[in-house]
């Protein structure tokens, strides 16, 4: 290995990588629903022709490797240069000095930007100004996460920006919006880790399948490849079964088979009882232990936040005070208890006249 | 990141320990990256922890990882890269000083850290200043994302659409 140079190293990488990009090399564009389809339709047309892409999605890690796809699948001999700038941790002055490099390299390549709503309002028309240069021989492979237009402290793409790289839109849906992509998604996986594990045969139960079809994917496909990982390390047998499966996934069936059309309601009392709960661990965590210390950040006495230790079983009450509820437990009520259709806590006036 | 105290936000499980984690045998660029984290860490005023770690498979995904990366071990590193990159926290490389000597060796291996996914390449220590501007700027944006109030809410597990719409509205 030692006797490689960096040249033929950056070369043998750079096929290995296209070799890893093709065809059915990466669960980027696995699927059979009509967005897919579209999807790696477009993905053709873009390596082809070498037209600027925008891609357009929910998972940034499946955007990415689609951009890595078209790069590889056009130049996979290894030739040509691949220049990457994510926009969201790249320092601000990498941006210039890689389009200056393009400028100088005045050779083809491609160039991904990652995130491209959050170049500044500069640095767009610096990418702006490069691609109308007369040595930019680059194809431009932008990335945008859907609903990233929202946030706050991301200025946004201009209108020019977005007309100059989208010659190509490429867009994924979220996987909740496509379930029929799942189970040729869960094949791919199982048959990579299969492969990976010294040619195993471990195969998914139906009611596993099921399972996974239900559950709506927040963490897209980087969520689906560690759960189907742990799940596949988890299996005693040649099946994997539902059981093998994270409990969150099993809460969500139980949640699909409850689920109505309206909106479920919340028990508010429930809600702001963990959300107290959460407060004063908060302040014992920061107190280290010390509950003085946590009633005085809590801004509370020191009985109350006993009291409230209690609720929580955080502490158990002291034996004379368990004592002295055990009496009055034995003892017949001074008074009537109140009703809870009274109104609980709230202490009501005698009405005048009820006497 | 987020001082101590009980009101919004809480730091982030991840936030709270931001590190740096350097692999590096090379004692001038191990004194350099220490030179530089301690001029950060002074210049943030917050803590900001190196820990050293012997291989690169020990390196903890969730820190500012730093590897010295051997000529001849640039195709395993640039494997690693490809398989562990995440877009939260970048990965420096930087080339041992005493292979890739020719320029034109030095290009082809920072282009193909680059091109793996290495966050920024330093092909010599003079050039250190520069790890200074990336932990600096790395710190700030944990920090930025830390200011999002709704996002730290104690009971993450509820997430309605209206407070999604209304995080969104900043």
């Amino acid at each position: 290995m030692g006797d490689i140079s960096p040249v033929d190293e950056l070369k043998r990488f750079r096929q290995q990588q296209a070799r890893r990009y093709a065809e059915g090399g990466t669960d980027a564009l696995v699927g059979v629903s009509p967005a897919m389809v579209r999807a790696r339709a477009q993905v053709e047309a873009a390596v082809a022709s070498g037209a600027s892409v925008l891609l357009e999605g929910n998972d940034a890690v499946a955007l990415a490797e689609v951009a890595e796809v078209v790069h590889y699948r056009r130049h996979s001999t290894g030739e040509v240069a691949l220049w990457r700038v994510e926009v969201s941790t790249a320092l601000p002055s990498q941006f210039s000095r890689t389009l200056g490099s393009l400028l100088r390299a005045d050779e083809l390549g491609t160039l991904i930007v990652e995130s491209i709503d959050g170049l500044q309002a500069e640095q767009q028309l610096e990418l702006l100004t490069a691609m109308t240069d007369e040595r930019w021989q680059t194809q431009v492979l932008a990335t945008l996460l859907s609903g990233s237009d929202e946030v706050e402290d991301r200025p946004g793409m201009s209108d020019e920006l977005a007309a100059a790289v989208s010659t190509i839109a490429i867009d994924i849906p979220r996987l909740a919006d496509r379930p029929e992509d799942i189970p040729p998604l869960v094949n791919w996986h199982l048959a990579r880790l299969n492969r990976e594990s010294d040619d195993a045969d471990l195969r998914l139960a139906d009611d596993t399948l099921d399972v996974l079809m239900v559950y709506a994917w927040p963490g897209e496909g980087p969520e689906l490849t560690k759960v189907l990982t742990s799940a596949f390390r988890r299996a005693t047998g040649t099946v994997i079964h539902p059981s093998d499966l994270p409990k969150l996934l099993h809460h969500a069936v139980d949640h699909a088979a409850m689920a109505q059309d309206r909106p479920e309601p919340i028990d508010l009392d429930a809600y702001l009882d963990r959300v107290e709960a959460a407060l004063v661990e908060r302040a014992l965590e920061l107190a280290s232990g010390n509950k003085a210390e946590a009633a005085r950040l809590l801004g509370v006495s020191r009985p109350r936040l006993y009291r409230k230790l209690e609720q929580m079983d955080v502490v158990t009450p002291t034996p004379a005070k368990r004592e002295a509820e055990a009496d009055v437990v034995s003892q017949p009520p001074t008074s009537p208890e109140p009703e809870p259709s009274t109104g609980g806590d709230i202490e009501f006036l005698p009405v005048e006249g009820e006497e | 990141m987020t001082p101590c105290g009980l009101n919004f936000p809480w730091p982030r499980s991840g936030e709270a320990h931001l590190e740096v984690a350097l692999m590096a045998h090379d004692p001038i660029w191990m004194a350099a990256v220490r030179q530089q984290v301690t001029r950060c860490r002074s210049s943030l005023q917050r803590p900001l922890p190196l820990v050293h770690v012997e291989k690169v498979s020990q390196l903890p995904p969730n820190s500012i990882r730093i590897v010295e990366v051997a000529g001849d071990r640039l195709s395993a590193i640039g494997d690693w890269l490809v398989a562990t990159r995440n877009r939260h926290w970048p990965v420096v490389a930087l080339l041992e000083r005493s292979t890739c000597a020719p320029s034109s060796d030095r290009a082809a291996a920072m282009k193909l850290l680059y091109e793996a996914g290495a966050g920024i390449v330093l092909a010599n220590v003079d050039t250190a200043g520069e790890l200074l501007t990336l932990l600096s700027e790395t710190a700030r944006r944990a920090e930025l994302q830390s200011t999002d109030p709704l996002d730290d809410l104690p009971l993450r597990c509820w997430d309605p659409a209206w407070q999604r719409r209304q995080r969104r509205l900043g």
